[in-house]
């Protein structure tokens, strides 16, 4: 799918999306990264959307079950919270040891970041996609993707000082 | 585009840079220039932390790209080698077109073989015996020889 059709088909979907997802997670500002991550998964692999008879139910689709595992994902770091943060803090030895290595640290570090700072992050910073285009897919404002896209540079940056200089 | 940003950047740009790229405020044309940057060594130790940030992206970058730029170096690379080829062909056919080996040296200059090509005529002529056989050597210099007045 060209970059034009996916503005053309996806992006006026996104309204709908967002009422499914805000269905699932109740909360607004959720349901807005949800759709901004489902949108941006959708133009990753905006070249086989083609396969599907409608992208439209595809993306329906894609939205639910992002939503459902979102939820999933909650649920279960809400149990583990302190207990798992601190045992994965920065003075462990043996997580010292094993993170030693530049790449590894800012590829933890990096996963660690929310779903959408993430993928903001990739798109800006690796796939060099100026933050106007992540506005136009995402559906959003150039102004919410800077903030976004500041805040994950900045814990990149407060994360990786904070491993190496333990 | 200001032209200046092509040099390098000076230490004082780069960390007026860094700023605005934690602020998620530079361009990606920004971001390469700071990338420039800090892949030098011995920069000071305030900017070690870019550096592996930027060296980690670095390595991880790969941009489904629709841009034209790498498909032009392709172009560039097919021009160089078409205008080498096109150069040694028409080498190959200056040099083919006009010689010949006198006493086993080759020779290209027009002039000089025709010159040579006379004397070596007059000789043949010289050698043969009879007025006809005089004329048909005469004859022939001059249908040889043609083919050098073209």
């Amino acid at each position: 799918m060209s970059q034009e059709r996916f503005k053309a088909e996806i992006l006026p979907l996104r309204q709908k999306l967002f009422h499914i997802a805000q269905h699932i997670l109740v909360e607004e500002d959720e349901a807005e990264d949800a759709v901004q991550e489902v949108l941006l998964k959708l133009w990753h692999t905006r070249d086989s959307l083609n396969k599907y008879d409608s992208a439209a139910a595809y993306a329906t689709t894609v939205t639910k079950n992002h939503c459902l595992d979102r939820l999933k994902v909650k649920s279960r770091t809400d149990l583990l919270d302190d207990s798992y943060n601190t045992r994965a803090g920065t003075d462990n030895p043996h997580l010292q040891l094993e993170r030693k290595n530049t790449e590894d640290i800012l590829k933890q570090i990096i996963e660690k970041l929310p779903p959408l700072q993430q993928a903001i992050i990739r798109m800006k910073d690796m796939e060099e996609y100026e933050v106007d285009e992540i506005a136009e897919i995402t559906g959003t404002t150039v102004e919410a993707v800077r903030v976004n896209l500041s805040r994950a540079r900045k814990k990149v940056r407060e994360d990786y000082l904070k491993w190496t200089n333990v | 585009m200001n032209y200046k940003i092509k040099y390098k950047l000076t230490a004082d740009q780069a960390d007026k840079l860094i700023e605005k790229y934690y602020e998620g405020f530079t361009s990606v044309e920004e971001e390469r220039q700071l990338k420039a940057f800090l892949a030098q060594a011995d920069l000071p130790e305030r900017f070690k932390a870019e550096q592996a940030i930027f060296g980690y992206f670095e390595t991880k970058q790969s941009k489904p790209s629709f841009s034209i730029r790498p498909y032009l170096r392709w172009a560039g690379v097919a021009v160089i080698i078409f205008v080498i080829g096109l150069g040694a062909q028409i080498f190959k056919q200056q040099n083919l077109s006009d010689y010949a080996y006198v006493n086993g040296v080759k020779i290209t200059d027009k002039q000089t073989v025709r010159c040579v090509a006379e004397k070596t005529m007059k000789e043949i002529s010289k050698d043969t015996d009879g007025k006809s056989q005089k004329l048909d050597a005469k004859e022939m210099m001059r249908q040889q020889l043609s083919t050098f007045s073209e």
